[in-house]
């Protein structure tokens, strides 16, 4: 099994000792451009976004980072990085499976993952002498999914490649897996009879897809519900205003109302994901407000009339 | 590392699904699972294992979330020995664990 490097630092564009707003805000640049919900050539930014997403999976923890800063030129010892590695892909089998697909690399699998981990009596059965009958391994592996496919639902090809047995050469299998619309974090989406080979006649093991919502650049998941940023001029906070957004669906107009305050929060109903019940999330837009750096002589001049007219400190608590 | 075994010999296409989509009732659930309803039923009754979601039915649903866990709570009893007063503790901090990184995520994210 070949695995290679990845330089997550070099894929986000940012130095080693980058902090993590500094990461964040790189992550969202580049997502923003390569992101598959919004980028406009969707062939050739898949395959960039999977990189992002995966170097901003491990460098926006700071505990995967650790361990990835630990691994350096030595990464392929297996001795070298204190715990560091979960341990090879069925490791507890001796059996080793690689996925194609699923929108994260076996290095990022192999140290960062879950694993393709899963379990059954494989081994027991294989180190017994006598005949009887086991159940084959289940299989694990996580798969990356867009909060649009998430939304919508949509079909992946995913391969796994099978280790052979006994010196037999190992084979490709691919499935084209149906991911329903409503897919939450950690759904598992099952394929039947497709995991470990069962034993003395025994049933094959099931296969598990886990899935995975890949980070968007605008909006984060708490449930079934969207949280976004929305950036308003001071005055847009004080005098309202119609404020055009994107949503997942498309494009929404918000009326932010007057007086409205900085982090409060504005919910536009059933614009999240789907929910159990058949209903929708919601889209909470988080109000930031955003103060000119530089401003004009003119503007300098009403905001001082401003200062003068108005009686607002917001120093004195009422 | 370039072993001539990494390259495929033959490539199968497979369709994976079967006439069984989620969500599953019970018997059906324990028939995926290759367990007996009635032990499906106990880990429903000792909290082991909730219902894939509240549904508006009496009846519990299960889904393809829940045939792992019942295969990982039938792993962890007949491979490794564990009890089910233990797997209790181990399935909540489970729960709990996913729970709480859902909420780091999302708060890491803002």
């Amino acid at each position: 099994m070949a695995i290679q490097f990845k330089d997550y630092y070099e894929t986000l564009a940012v130095s080693r000792t980058a902090t993590p707003e500094e990461i964040k805000a790189a992550f969202r640049q580049l997502a923003r451009k390569y992101h598959p919900d919004v980028a406009k050539d969707q062939a050739t930014a898949e395959e960039k976004f999977k990189e992002i997403n995966e170097a901003n999976e491990v460098l926006s923890d700071p505990e995967k980072r650790r361990r990835y800063d630990e691994l350096g030129p030595n990464w392929q010892d297996p001795m070298a990085p204190a715990g560091a590695r979960h341990g090879p892909p069925g490791a507890e089998t001796g059996e080793e499976f690689e996925f194609g697909g699923t929108g994260f690399s076996d290095f990022f699998e192999n140290f960062f993952g879950g694993g393709h981990g899963g379990f059954g009596s494989a081994r027991r059965a294989a180190g017994e002498g006598h005949v009887f009958t086991a159940r084959g391994r289940d299989i694990e592996a996580d798969l990356l999914v867009t909060l649009g496919e998430a939304l919508r639902g949509s079909l992946r090809q995913v391969t796994l490649r099978r280790p052979g047995h006994n010196g037999s050469a190992g084979r490709n299998d691919t499935y084209n897996v149906r991911i329903p619309p409503g897919a939450a974090e950690g759904l598992r989406i099952r394929l039947a009879g497709q995991g470990g080979p069962g034993h003395g006649g025994g049933a094959p093991g099931d296969l598990y897809l886990r899935v995975r919502l890949a980070r968007h650049p605008d909006f984060t998941v708490q449930g079934a519900d969207l949280h976004f940023d929305l950036e308003l001029a001071p005055w847009e906070a004080v005098l309202g205003v119609s404020a055009k957004i994107t949503t997942l669906d498309g494009s929404a107009t918000l009326k932010v109302p007057p007086g409205t305050t900085a982090d409060s929060s504005l919910r536009m109903r059933g614009l999240g994901l789907p929910r159990d019940d058949g209903g929708r999330g919601d889209l909470y837009a988080r109000v930031r407000v955003q103060v000119p750096a530089a401003v004009s002589k003119e503007e300098q001049a009403l905001w001082a009339q401003l200062a003068q007219a108005s009686t607002f400190n917001p120093r004195i608590k009422s | 590392m370039n072993k001539n075994s990494s390259s495929p010999r033959w490539f199968v296409i497979v369709s994976p699904a079967g006439p069984e989509v989620p969500p599953y009732t019970l018997a059906m659930a324990a028939q995926l699972a290759a367990v007996h309803p009635d032990l499906l039923r106990h880990y429903c009754r000792i909290g082991l294992l909730g219902p894939a979601h509240t549904s508006p039915e009496p009846a519990p649903v299960f889904d393809d979330n829940s045939l792992y866990a019942v295969r990982r709570i039938q792993h962890f009893r007949q491979d490794h020995g564990v009890s089910l007063h233990a797997l209790r503790l181990v399935c909540g901090l489970l729960r709990e664990i996913e729970q709480l990184r859902g909420e780091v995520r999302f708060l890491r994210d803002r």
